[in-house]
């Protein structure tokens, strides 16, 4: 493995080399985004996550949620560390207070609910995520499905899946934590959603599935 | 909490079975493979990469008994079905280091992490080369989440699926692979011939 070492060495170093020179280049030259809430949601995505729970349909979704809040996502702040047996094995976890927030079934509370997310970064990564993630936070309102996390973490609250946040993007309803998946803006989710082009309107469609 | 987690991710399973009975499954042989990774400020995140080669070497980290056979398992059978060689190796040094990062194309990682949903997940720790779908990470960290996945076929199964992601692998509507998630009914503890197929044509 001594050369195979070598040459792994020697291509991590090019590599890196022309990569940090990529980065330098798209920086200088970048325009406007096109969607300024990405690295909002970049930072609470897991691509190729296996998840426990996963819906088809907003009447199963809201069936099983715990806590379903319209309102306003804030800042992302590191939360909770926790490590395993090995020094190395530290996984942080990040939270977002909800403001305004509106209960529409489950019961919770509406003066400092926050909602908790993992940190699937390397631990000493996580600030400057943020820091770039929050430069970025969605103005909008949200619509969030949420499961007490129970047990030893009972009164935490987390998305019952990564198509339990949903937003009108574009005057589209859209799940953006589900796009990590390579799953299409409305998940399975777009027969319902055919005639929905307003948050009020996914509000109302959610209330009728109640 | 695990049997509680446990039992709510089984109801949730028989709910969705019972919500995809009557729609289209895509075609198990569409492509399931290629990198996906995301990147933020400061460091590589989270998702599937590509490994430099057909040497693919594991580091083993304070894995729990359960946790170290199913990454043994899932590597003896990678190793042995496909054209990846290498090995699995109790390390007893952080993989946060250099040495690590050269010698390792992953480090495995168990414990209860809670109920955060995930039965698994990758995280690219070292740097990353090209452009997705063929995106290489150097060093991903693997976590199995002992909340969900105590028990030993579920184990079997949860080390399999992580450990393709690590190669490129990406979920599959086959439920015959270890690439389908769970939520869909995953429970299979090998590559089908067609995961095989995309991991023999790339490396």
């Amino acid at each position: 493995m001594t050369g195979f070492d070598r040459g792994k060495r020697l291509l991590i170093g090019v590599t890196s080399f022309l990569l940090a020179a990529c980065v330098a280049a798209s920086t200088i030259g970048s325009g406007p985004r096109a969607q300024p809430d990405e690295d909002y949601w970049n930072a609470l995505r897991v691509p190729g996550a296996n998840e426990v729970e996963d819906y088809g349909s907003f009447g199963d979704m809201a069936a099983s949620a715990d806590l379903i809040v319209r309102g306003r996502l804030g800042t992302l702040e590191v939360g909770r560390i926790i490590r395993g047996d090995a020094e190395e094995d530290v996984v942080a976890m990040t939270s977002a207070g909800v403001f305004d927030a509106q209960i529409l079934a489950g019961t919770g509370p509406t003066d400092g609910l926050a909602v908790e997310f993992l940190a699937p970064f390397p631990a000493t990564s996580v600030q400057g995520i943020l820091d770039r993630a929050n430069a970025a936070s969605p103005s909008g309102d949200v619509l969030l499905f949420l499961r007490d996390k129970g047990g030893a973490e009972s009164g935490i609250f987390r998305l019952v899946s990564a198509t339990g946040l949903w937003e009108i993007n574009e005057g589209r309803p859209r799940a953006p934590l589900a796009e990590a998946n390579g799953l299409g803006p409305n998940h399975r989710f777009a027969g319902e959603l055919t005639d929905v082009s307003s948050f009020d309107g996914l509000i109302t469609l959610v209330e009728n599935r109640l | 909490m695990s049997g509680f987690t446990t039992l709510r991710g089984v109801a949730v399973r028989s709910a969705m079975w019972g919500a995809l009975a009557g729609a289209a499954i895509p075609n198990a042989s569409a492509t399931n493979f290629g990198s996906t990774g995301t990147q933020g400020a400061g460091g590589t995140n989270n998702g599937v990469w590509l490994i430099f080669d057909s040497y693919f070497v594991i580091g083993k980290r304070a894995l729990g008994a359960t946790a170290d056979a199913s990454v043994d398992a899932a590597y003896t059978s990678l190793n042995s079905t496909t054209d990846i060689i290498g090995f699995t190796q109790t390390y007893g040094s952080s993989c946060e280091t250099a040495a690590a990062d050269a010698a390792y194309e992953s480090c495995f990682f168990d414990d209860n992490y809670g109920n955060n949903n995930l039965l698994g997940w990758n995280a690219c720790f070292g740097s990353v080369t090209g452009t997705h779908p063929n995106q290489v990470c150097s060093i991903q960290f693997t976590r199995l989440n002992t909340a969900y996945s105590a028990n030993g076929s579920l184990s079997q199964y949860n080390a399999c699926h992580e450990m393709a992601h690590t190669v490129g692998l990406r979920h599959s509507t086959d439920s015959a692979s270890c690439l389908m998630t769970f939520a869909s009914g995953g429970s299979s503890s090998t590559l089908t011939a067609h995961d095989r197929a995309h991991v023999n044509a790339q490396y």
